[in-house]
């Protein structure tokens, strides 16, 4: 296989997999999971292409969609987005094994794995796509899949809110993006993330609101303040959902916006107003964790603080330091839900306050656990250490307040990871009496990324240079693969920085974290005492409140009236402007209209005035029918026969469909109305008549001129055959067909689901009465 | 609807099915080079399916009509990336003879493929509402 063909199959194979999947499902049950592993077996052999990435010459792959309109679907492999994509596959892969463990026996599992893997393409399309555009699209597929996750157990009313409240807040972002990638596009003059221009950018007077756009699509998928609370609601999904979607992968959308585009945010007011909202991020999410006493809350609240360390980091232009935490992140706190999905799982509570003394009971993830937490607060020997120095390092040089910020930060984040490992010391607390260790399935998955955060921590890369302490850890490796995209010198990665102000802030973090914890029924006590009245959540709801209050107020107010009086308007509105224009722009010589169309415009009206003075329902819809079969009529004399063909038919479908709901529709009434209304209704609607009929007089021949010749000359040579109005219909205009039928399909499910909503309610009414 | 169809209705309407469906498929075929093509004769076999439905209480089909929307718009969405693959635009068209054996010249062009996925697409939607519609109100008979 090419280069090219594994790059592009990569993206590809998930969604291939997301359509296997159902079928799988239901023969294998949870078991599914462990074949649809191979899908992401792709994106993990990308690996060979490291070397090439390091060399700044990265595989790139791509064909040309549609080339019209300058769109390609165009992959690029760099650096960062290789290591962005290996991390996606490789706990995609510990996700699936462990979901395939998770699940109970009676859940959809086809489903949640077409999920999983439709999000795992998307995410990796995402990272790898070297087109604006598609960056929007997989971008928004990643929304819509985590929408599908969060609201799996769809029954229960919290993932019904948790999952809308994730669409509202990432759409909203998703929105940003659109509008964003468009402005980029234009200001940039390539849909080319890999050829846009700082200087060109720079230079256009969209380059602000661009970035503007960016950013609000950054913040809002990476849970930035004031955007951080869909995060924690999002934690209804199931749990390998949670590890996987919201804390290792999709929440670093936003964080992947800012690192990708960092060369064009590195820019005065921008990077400050990024690494200042990624710290205020990382302190209030701290410091929200601490109160949480629902271990995925806390994790949850953990996940909205960490990246605000890599917004942060990124924002201010300190690459290497955010993509070294950026690696160790993914792996601590995926193991981390896993272990608490083990707990759930296993105790049935995931309350803080009723667990205890778990080591005992779960050794295996205790050990799993621990180094992972531990890591989380940055306790030296583990990955985690090596990137909070870094961090610390980088805003020690950013000035006084980034610095207090981190390390006040950081003190509730070491306090934080001690109140999750408290769950495995002290006397046995568990509402299961008979509570035993997870099976080999579900533990096995979350141990390589245990091993992983012990790994970037000590293992040297070469063990024989000397000391361990004194050579580049693992998690080098992965860092400096980055290095190219970002253009920053492969840098080190030691464990042992000697005697400086930086370990002496990490030895202050320590001994505070350590105080806060010992303290932590007086810190809780104070945060009891400083809740206020109202917080994000709160407005949330108000302002959710408000636009659907407002919205059926102005539904009320524009189109509240009868039918009829709402017509009236729309109607009389058409024919003024329509009349004004005609008034303005009225050609000197209208078509001229022959005898026979006088003649069918007779029958037609002859038909409308029986609609109108029909008595009952029936013969009104007969007479509907005949005013229709009497305009095919006009397009026989136009010599159209294939619109005559179609009109004939869509009458007669009418016709049935209307003699089908025949039956729900309330009786006919004769609504008593003022003589004066039916006149000026009867007015309006000539008005109406006049201004379309002379409309249609000033602008027919013209256009028809000019567009007809090329069809006539061209449809047999371009689209093979005589019909010149079919091979426009699947040739020429074969995408407008291709949408035509797309909304007709929609159209059908859309109908089939309220009818079936419809029936279901007039159901459960009957069985109440 | 169908508990008491009209003797001459039912009786016509085995015969009037038959041709109404060559029908269909001949406006079908013929589309490209004459009036028809998918939409029309997805239409006049729609209706077919209705009068068989109504006068014979007859499905002609064996599928449940809404099927047919993902297959038919699977079926343009094909023809559709096909050329891609030759590294061509999306839906960009291809035509020409092959002589087969019996048969004789045969013209063919991808585009009636896509027709086709029109086709079934217009058939399952008009079914499936009418369908549904119909079964609601022979409920609310009962």
């Amino acid at each position: 296989m090419t280069a090219e063909a594994l790059l592009i199959l990569s993206v590809i194979a998930p969604f291939l997999g997301a359509i296997l999947a159902p079928y799988l499902g239901r023969s294998l049950k949870a078991r599914a999971g462990y074949p649809l592993i191979l899908c992401f077996l792709p994106a993990l052999f990308l690996v060979q292409y490291a070397p090439a990435a390091r060399a700044n010459a990265p595989l790139t792959a791509g064909f040309d969609w549609v080339p019209a309109l300058g769109l390609s679907v165009d992959f690029r492999a760099d650096g960062f987005s290789l290591m962005f994509a290996l991390i996606v596959a490789a706990i995609g892969i510990l996700i699936l094994a462990y979901g395939a463990a998770y699940l109970g026996k009676s859940e959809r599992h086809g489903r949640f794995f077409s999920y999983l893997l439709s999000f795992g393409g998307a995410m990796l399309g995402l990272v790898l796509t070297d087109n604006l555009i598609a960056l929007f699209a997989f971008w928004e597929l990643t929304s819509i899949s985590s929408f599908l996750l969060i609201g799996f157990w769809g029954s229960r009313k919290a993932s019904q809110d948790g999952a809308e409240k994730a669409l509202m807040i990432t759409a909203l972002g998703g929105l940003a993006l659109l509008v964003a990638v468009i402005l980029l596009a234009i200001a940039g003059g390539t849909q080319q993330i890999s050829t846009l221009e700082f200087a060109t950018l720079r230079s256009s007077p969209l380059f602000i609101p661009a970035l503007g756009f960016l950013l609000l699509a950054a913040f809002t998928k990476s849970a930035q303040l004031p955007f951080h609370l869909w995060l924690p609601t999002a934690m209804e999904a199931p749990t390998p959902v949670s590890a996987f979607l919201h804390s290792a992968t999709m929440v670093k959308a936003g964080v992947i916006l800012v690192a990708k585009f960092g060369f064009l945010l590195d820019w005065g007011l921008f990077s400050q107003i990024i690494m200042y909202v990624g710290l205020a991020t990382m302190f209030w999410g701290s410091y929200l964790a601490l109160r949480q006493n629902d271990l995925k809350a806390l994790l949850a609240y953990s996940t909205v603080s960490q990246l605000g360390i890599l917004m942060s980091l990124y924002g201010s232009g300190h690459a290497f330091a955010a993509t070294a935490h950026l690696v160790n992140h993914a792996a601590f706190k995926a193991a981390l839900f896993m272990v608490v999905g083990i707990i759930d799982h296993e105790t049935g509570s995931r309350d803080i306050s009723r667990l205890g003394g778990l080591r005992r009971k779960l050794p295996i993830s205790f050990i799993i656990a621990l180094p992972a937490a531990l890591s989380m607060a940055g306790v030296p020997l583990l990955g985690g250490f090596i990137s909070k120095e870094l961090f610390y390092e980088e805003m020690f040089h950013e000035g006084f307040l980034p610095m207090l910020i981190a390390v006040t930060g950081s003190i509730m984040t070491f306090a934080y990871c001690l109140r999750f490992l408290k769950v495995f010391f002290g006397p046995l607390r568990c509402e299961n009496p008979n509570v035993h260790e997870a099976s080999l399935r579900l533990w096995l998955p979350a141990a390589p990324l245990s091993l992983a955060v012990i790994a970037f921590g000590i293992l040297s890369i070469n063990p024989l240079k000397g000391l361990v302490f004194k050579s580049d850890t693992l998690a080098v490796w992965f860092t400096n693969l980055a290095a190219p995209s970002f253009g920053y010198e492969p840098g080190h990665l030691y464990l042992w920085h000697g005697f400086n102000l930086i370990l002496g802030l990490s030895a202050l973090t320590w001994a505070l974290g350590i105080g806060l914890h010992l303290f932590r029924d007086p810190f809780h006590r104070f945060q009891q005492a400083l809740t206020p009245a109202w917080n994000n959540n709160t407005l949330y709801y108000k302002a959710l409140a408000g636009l659907e209050h407002f919205s059926s107020w102005f539904t009320h107010k524009t189109q509240g009236a009868s039918f009829a009086s709402h017509l009236r308007v729309i109607v009389l509105a058409f024919a003024l402007i329509g009349a004004s224009v005609l008034w303005r722009y009225l050609p000197e010589n209208l078509s001229p209209v022959p005898l026979a169309f006088w003649l069918v415009a007779l029958l037609i009206i002859t038909d409308i005035v029986g609609v109108l003075m029909a008595q009952n329902r029936l013969s009104a819809i007969i007479f509907a029918g005949l005013a229709g079969v009497a305009s095919t009529l006009l397009f026989v004399l136009l010599s159209a026969p294939d619109l005559a063909l179609t009109q004939l038919l869509i009458e007669t479908v009418t016709i049935i469909l209307f003699l089908s709901v025949f039956r729900f529709l309330p009786r006919l009434h004769t609504y008593v109305r003022p003589r004066s209304l039916t006149l000026i209704d009867g007015l309006i609607s000539l008005g109406v008549a006049g201004t379309i009929f002379t409309a249609l007089l000033a602008v027919q021949t013209p256009i028809a001129d000019r567009i007809k010749d090329f069809y006539l000359d061209y449809s047999k040579s371009i689209g093979g055959g005589y019909n010149v109005v079919n091979v426009i219909l699947v040739d020429f205009r074969g995408y407008d067909t291709m949408g035509e039928i797309t909304v007709l399909s929609v159209v059908a499910v859309s109908v089939f689901a309220l009818l079936r909503i419809a029936v279901k309610r007039a159901k459960s009414e009957s069985n109440d009465d | 609807m169908t508990r008491h169809p009209e003797i001459v209705f039912r009786t016509l309407a085995m015969p009037v099915v038959f041709v109404m469906l060559a029908i269909g498929f001949h406006f079908f075929l013929r589309g490209h080079n004459a009036p028809g093509g998918g939409f029309i004769a997805g239409l006049i076999v729609a209706v077919t399916a209705l009068l068989a439905r109504m006068a014979l209480d007859r499905r002609l089909l064996r599928l449940e009509p809404k099927t047919l929307v993902p297959i038919g718009l699977l079926i343009a969405m094909i023809t559709g990336v096909f050329p891609m693959f030759f590294g061509d635009a999306f839906l960009k068209s291809a035509h020409g003879h092959t002589h087969w054996p019996f048969v004789g010249d045969f013209e063919w062009a991808s585009a009636a493929l896509f027709d086709l996925g029109v086709f079934l697409v217009v058939i399952g939607t008009t079914l499936t509402i009418i369908e549904l519609l119909a079964e609601d109100s022979r409920e609310e008979n009962s």
